[in-house]
């Protein structure tokens, strides 16, 4: 888009930046990690708490991408199938864990439905195992149910057209057959897709294993890296955890090369053609029966995975001391006082700037990459980027905590760093679709018209993008608000963000304070979590360009 | 002896009526085309007979079977209804070859292995793809795609083959062929066919029969002949090539017959129909090309030449004549100016 003249120029930026964000802070982890020798590495590798954690980060995660692939592949299939209009509030419903903070999902269920939770206390109803392996990968199954369903409803609306089912129907196959021929092997590559994302979501997930295993001694290799990195100051320690880190990148890249190939094998090409018949295939595809069902089914996990643990959240924040039930009588605005009280304001507004500042930059480094290259260039760098995104936050804030440190330790400013290398990706997908859905012969009239590069831009290419500059934004505000992972790792006195500020109360067993707090965050974060889901809307329909 | 017996069709959407009371016969080996415009319901009673819409009233049965009967509360899943459909999309399977795509029905019919790779063989010749059989649909043109979906939903000799405009994702030389290959097929392995299209010229040269719809009704139900010369319906006449509507009073001519008396046509103007009996208030529809132009001094009404266009294979005037404005298709020019309009007896048809 921009013209050629800018492109050697928008490569070595987009290359210098990827090298500073993320090729250097991995450079340096594994320099650290290997610092006394192959052999060293090898003995921290093989020590018992690292094995360990490697061990339940494996297992987390191929539980949770199983799980969370067949119920999202089978809450997509039922509900993207449904009549256009009660589709919209089901799949709001679906997705509702995404927009709820990972952490505050996790501590909200154990709040709910843990030992003494306010279920517990009310009627004795607790979910067995919640604080230890059963609930991590309960918790974040729930949570990455929402990602996979949007990755395979998007496979589904893209390639398995309903005309498709319809033709093998008038076949002869019944239901049951239609799936198993047409509609899943052409969700293969969505549904390889999905569990990629979701292995490496999990891997990388720090918070719900912090709060749910972390109390019944089950560590994962994000908490070990957190805990450790917290108890000792001293340098084998140290050396020790950039091996562990080291290792959890190793995974996270293995598995996305592994995932990358199979994606290759059953990647087929897909013909298209208008449907004649979509709409109405949604009609024949379920009873009213069925349909009822479905809607009841949605509906009661909405409730027990988002809408009662919030509940119960809202319950714990507004009520005098623990284990009171949380009736008029008991409530009070104490826990909010208690909260908003030391550096937590400060937390806040740390918050909000870094996150910001964050949405900002990430939005003007998007757009040399997305904009000023072309081709295999933009591919190649493209795939840098979304890279850096899969390295797992604790290990970018080892590697970034390294080759930053020095000057920047304890400074809001390395966490800046630490957004900007995570997050880029996140601005970097919804611009790049924006732009692969660009016609390039708009900008050529406007040049043809007599309008200067730059002009241009501003009046043509820029204006159609600006769903995907605000979404892309958006994401990387409200992720980076409730990042908790690197910005606890690399905080300093002074620096603290909100995240950590409740990550800290949650850790000193205040849960009045700390619900106080996780409520303050989510419903700010809810309201543009569903702003957001809107703009996504818009930025796939076909007038968002027009 | 499948016959298709459609009756009482009707099915709304929320406050819209989509179907209303929609009701046809398709005789064996027949050849009957749904023409009408867009959004009438064609598709909708299409999908009706297929199984993957229910109407919401009405009765649809298939040789001795009924595949719908609501008051019945009968629906045959559409699966168990053995009948070929070719979509507007295609639909042909991406992750299939061609001959896998053609060999899906056959498999789901327990065709044994060896009998279905002949079958398979065979349709694919007659829709000549035999080449290209081990393609993946992604290596195919729209055309061969568009035989793919033929060769799949004919292989297993369905009872009925239905048809959802499956030319009009083609070229105007690619849809000729097409519309040539299908009629072949349909004679020679006599299909009972249900086509679907809002292209009158495909209707006409295809058809045994012509329905032709409008606002979730049937308006006209006949042969191409019938349903271009006598339309009954100004709309049907429309929609069916250009029209000229002359409103006037009917009374009884000299001969005996009918004729429309109207100010422009001073010696007004035969209809043809037997027994029209109506008198007072009527329209006549006359085709463009069965009006004639003649000199300012021969015979007929007085009328004026506004304008005129060369169309190649004729030239198109509009001719004013009192204060109407007919179009006129005449093979030779006829100078701008006064002119003579003639309207023979009996090309002239009257519609409501
Ligand atoms: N699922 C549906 N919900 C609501 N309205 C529908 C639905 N399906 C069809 N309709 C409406 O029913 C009417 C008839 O649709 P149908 O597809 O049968 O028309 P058609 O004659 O096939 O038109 P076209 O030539 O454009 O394909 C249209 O007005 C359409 O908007
Ligand atoms: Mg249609």
């Amino acid at each position: 888009m921009l013209p050629a003249r800018a492109r050697p120029v928008s490569v070595v930026l987009v290359v210098a930046l990827l090298g500073a964000l993320i090729a250097v802070p991995v450079g340096q982890l594994a320099r650290t990690a290997f610092a006394s020798g192959w052999s060293g590495a090898m003995a921290a590798a093989g020590s018992r708490q690292a094995v360990l954690a490697l061990e339940h980060t494996a297992l987390v995660s191929v539980l949770v991408t199983a799980f969370a692939v067949i119920c999202g592949g089978a809450l997509a299939l039922v509900v993207e199938r449904r009549p256009r209009r009660s589709r919209t509030l089901l799949r709001l419903a679906v997705i509702s864990p995404l927009l709820i903070p990972e952490f505050v999902l996790g501590f909200s269920w154990s709040q709910a439905y843990g030992p003494s939770g306010t279920l517990d206390r009310a009627a004795g109803i607790t979910v067995p195992g919640l604080l230890g392996p059963t609930g991590v990968v309960l918790v974040l199954t729930v949570h990455a149910i929402p990602l996979a369903y949007l990755v395979i409803a998007a496979g589904l609306a893209t390639r398995a057209e309903p005309d498709l089912e319809l033709a093998a129907r008038a076949s002869g196959a019944n239901g049951r057959t239609v799936l198993r021929t047409v509609t899943l092997p052409l969700l293969r590559p969505a549904l390889t897709a999905a569990a990629a994302l979701v292995f490496v979501t999990s891997t990388n997930s720090f918070a719900v294993p912090q709060v749910l295993g972390e109390p019944a001694g089950f560590a994962t290799m994000s908490t070990l890296i957190f805990n450790d990195l917290n108890l000792s100051a001293s340098p084998d320690v140290f050396n020790q955890l950039a091996v562990v880190a080291l290792e959890q990148t190793a995974l996270v890249l293995a598995a996305i090369l592994v995932f990358g190939l199979i994606l290759r094998r059953t990647a087929t090409e897909s013909v298209r053609g208008p449907t004649t018949v979509g709409e109405r295939a949604a009609v024949a595809a379920g009873g009213h029966v069925a349909s009822r069902i479905t809607t009841a089914l949605v509906g009661l996990y909405v409730l027990i995975a988002t809408v009662v643990p919030l509940l119960v959240l809202i319950g714990v924040a507004l009520t005098r001391g623990p284990g009171l039930a949380p009736t008029p009588a008991n409530w009070t605005t104490s826990n909010f006082a208690d909260a908003f009280s030391g550096p937590t304001w400060v937390g806040l507004w740390h918050s909000l700037v870094l996150a910001a500042l964050a949405a900002v930059i990430v939005i003007v480094m998007c757009l040399p990459t997305v904009l000023g290259t072309g081709g295999r260039a933009r591919t190649t760098l493209g795939a840098g980027v979304l890279l850096g995104y899969a390295v797992p936050g604790s290990a970018l804030a080892v590697g970034i905590l390294i080759a930053y440190g020095s000057p920047l330790e304890g400074s809001a400013m390395i966490i800046l760093i630490a957004y900007l290398a995570k997050l880029w990706a996140v601005g970097h997908r919804p611009l790049s679709a924006g732009v692969d859905r660009l016609v390039p012969e708009h900008a050529m009239a406007a040049r043809a018209s007599g309008a200067g590069p730059l002009t241009a831009l501003g009046s043509v290419v820029l204006p159609p993008l600006r769903v995907a500059l605000l979404t892309g934004a958006g994401l990387v505000f409200v992720l980076a608000v409730q990042e908790v992972t690197m910005s606890g790792i690399l905080y300093g006195p002074g620096s603290e963000t909100f995240a950590a500020v409740i990550l800290n109360q949650q850790d000193l067993g205040s849960d009045g304070a700390t619900a106080a707090l996780a409520l303050t965050m989510t419903v700010p974060l809810l309201f543009i979590g569903l702003l957001l889901v809107a703009g996504r809307r818009r930025l796939r329909s076909p007038e968002a360009v027009a | 002896m499948p016959e298709i017996r459609v009756q009482n069709l009707r099915k709304s959407f929320g406050a819209s009526t989509v179907l209303d009371g929609i009701g046809f016969t398709v005789r064996d080996k027949e050849f009957v085309t749904l023409l009408g415009p867009s959004g009438c319901g064609k598709t909708t009673t299409l999908m009706s007979i297929a199984g993957f819409q229910t109407p919401d009233e009405g009765v649809i049965a298939v040789g001795g079977d009924v595949f719908v009967d609501r008051a019945a509360g009968v629906d045959l899943p559409a699966e168990r209804r053995d009948l070929g459909i070719v979509f507007q999309s295609y639909a042909v399977w991406p992750h299939m070859t061609v001959a896998q795509n053609v060999a899906f029905p056959l498999s789901l019919r327990k065709v044994d292995k060896r009998t279905a790779r002949g079958r398979v063989a065979e349709v694919l010749e007659l829709v000549e793809l035999g080449a290209h059989a081990d393609r993946y649909p992604h290596q195919l043109s729209g055309g061969q795609q568009q035989r793919v979906a033929l060769a799949r939903a004919i292989a297993p000799s369905p009872r009925v083959l239905l048809l959802d405009e499956p030319f009009s994702n083609l070229d105007a030389k690619l849809r000729e062929r097409a519309r040539d290959r299908l009629k072949q097929l349909q004679l020679s392995l006599g299909l009972t066919t249900v086509f679907v299209t809002h292209d009158q010229d495909e209707a006409l040269a295809m058809s045994d029969r012509i329905l032709v719809m409008n606002g979730g009704r049937i308006l006209r139900d006949g042969t191409p002949e019938e349903v271009y010369r006598e339309p009954g319906a100004r709309f049907v006449a429309e929609f069916l090539g250009q029209c000229n509507f002359v409103t006037g009073s009917i009374e009884t001519g000299p001969g005996g017959g009918a004729v429309l008396r109207t100010r422009d046509f001073p010696d007004g103007i035969a209809i043809r129909a037997d027994g029209v009996s109506a008198s007072g208030a009527a329209t006549v529809a006359v085709r463009p090309h069965d009006i004639e132009l003649c000199g300012p001094d021969g015979n007929g009404a007085e009328g004026t030449v506004v304008e005129s266009v060369f169309l190649g294979d004729h030239y198109r005037y509009t001719v004013a004549v009192g204060g109407a404005r007919l179009e006129v298709h005449a093979a030779r020019p006829v100078a701008p100016g006064p002119v003579r309009v003639r309207i023979p007896p009996h090309s002239a048809v009257l519609v409501d």
